[in-house]
């Protein structure tokens, strides 16, 4: 579970997870290794983001949206791909608590690791980055 | 207003078959075994859609305690006779109760199987939690049990 505050109102952040143009400015991969892009933001909606790993490799998201409360919360599952070998399938909640001025967001991951090819703790700190880079948006954004 | 929570669990099953781990895999695999003894005992328990294999789905709906019920599955990873791993969802009177991550491991072991199930849920809003959906994991077990019994009989 990581937690984090964010000076910013639960519909701003619910709008960096639903909103394409927006959740591309800080999920995924860099702009320049980025490979196959969908988005459809609804219960039972899938989205892949997959991208050249280091090695030139292709990792593969995919993820398919199961349960969707406007400004409160989000769960999906999703599973990653790395040069066509499943890596990992996780189940993720990410639940959005107003509070004054702010947002408290709780991100919980459940996974199965498969064959030894991922672990946890990478995990975990690849998702510490993302919630930063999205802090770095919604953060500028509610100050314009 | 609903009072919206999340609460997380994670329970783990092991059970011993005296059969091969490809006859426990077919009682998943195939849809009319597995409506044999997946569901509740009195009803038709056929579900309305079931593909099994890796992104396919299998939804079912039902009626228990005067409560209806869906269920949604999607199947995330597949290795024959070894190992099944899928994600569901499922509602209550229409409202979502939980969303699941489900691994089952079998192997062989003695002349028989060895199954592993282990499942990660998010329950939410306080409908479900972690010990009901054991036990009820667990009384679909028994019924899986029963049903390679019989069939070995």
């Amino acid at each position: 579970m990581l937690e984090r505050r964010y000076a910013a109102a639960p519909g701003c952040i619910f709008a960096a997870f639903a909103d394409p143009t927006l959740k591309v400015r800080w999920f995924g991969a860099p702009a320049e290794s980025r490979r196959d892009r969908s988005f459809d933001f609804r219960v039972g909606g899938r989205e892949v983001a997959n991208g050249y790993s280091p090695g030139g490799q292709i990792y593969g998201y995919r993820a398919v949206y199961r349960e969707i409360v406007p400004d409160r919360r989000i769960i999906f599952t999703y599973d990653m791909t790395l040069g066509g070998r499943r890596l990992s399938i996780s189940l993720a909640t990410i639940d959005i608590e107003p509070q004054a001025g702010a947002s408290l967001v709780r991100y919980a991951e459940q996974a199965v690791f498969l064959d030894g090819l991922d672990d946890p703790w990478r995990r975990r700190h690849g998702t510490a980055i993302l919630l930063a880079r999205l802090a770095r948006l919604v953060e500028a954004k509610s100050l314009k | 207003m609903t009072e919206r929570s999340i609460a997380y669990g994670t329970f783990v099953i092991e059970r011993n078959f005296p059969v091969p781990p490809a006859r426990v895999f077919a009682a998943w695999s195939d849809v009319k075994q597995k409506a044999k003894w997946f569901g509740a005992p009195d009803q038709d328990n056929t579900p309305s859609q079931f593909d099994f294999r890796v992104g396919g789905r299998e939804s079912s709906r039902g009626d228990a305690g005067g409560a209806s019920f869906t269920f949604d599955v999607l199947y995330q990873d597949i290795v024959p006779d070894q190992r099944i791993i899928y994600t569901y969802d499922m509602t209550m009177n229409g409202a979502r109760i939980s969303v699941s991550l489900a691994s089952i491991e079998l192997r062989p072991e003695g002349g028989g199987t060895r199954l592993l199930l282990t499942e990660h849920g998010a329950y939410l809003d306080g409908l479900d939690s972690n010990e009901q959906r054991k036990e009820g994991t667990i009384f679909l077990i028994n019924q899986l049990e029963k049903y390679l019994a019989l069939q070995d009989a």
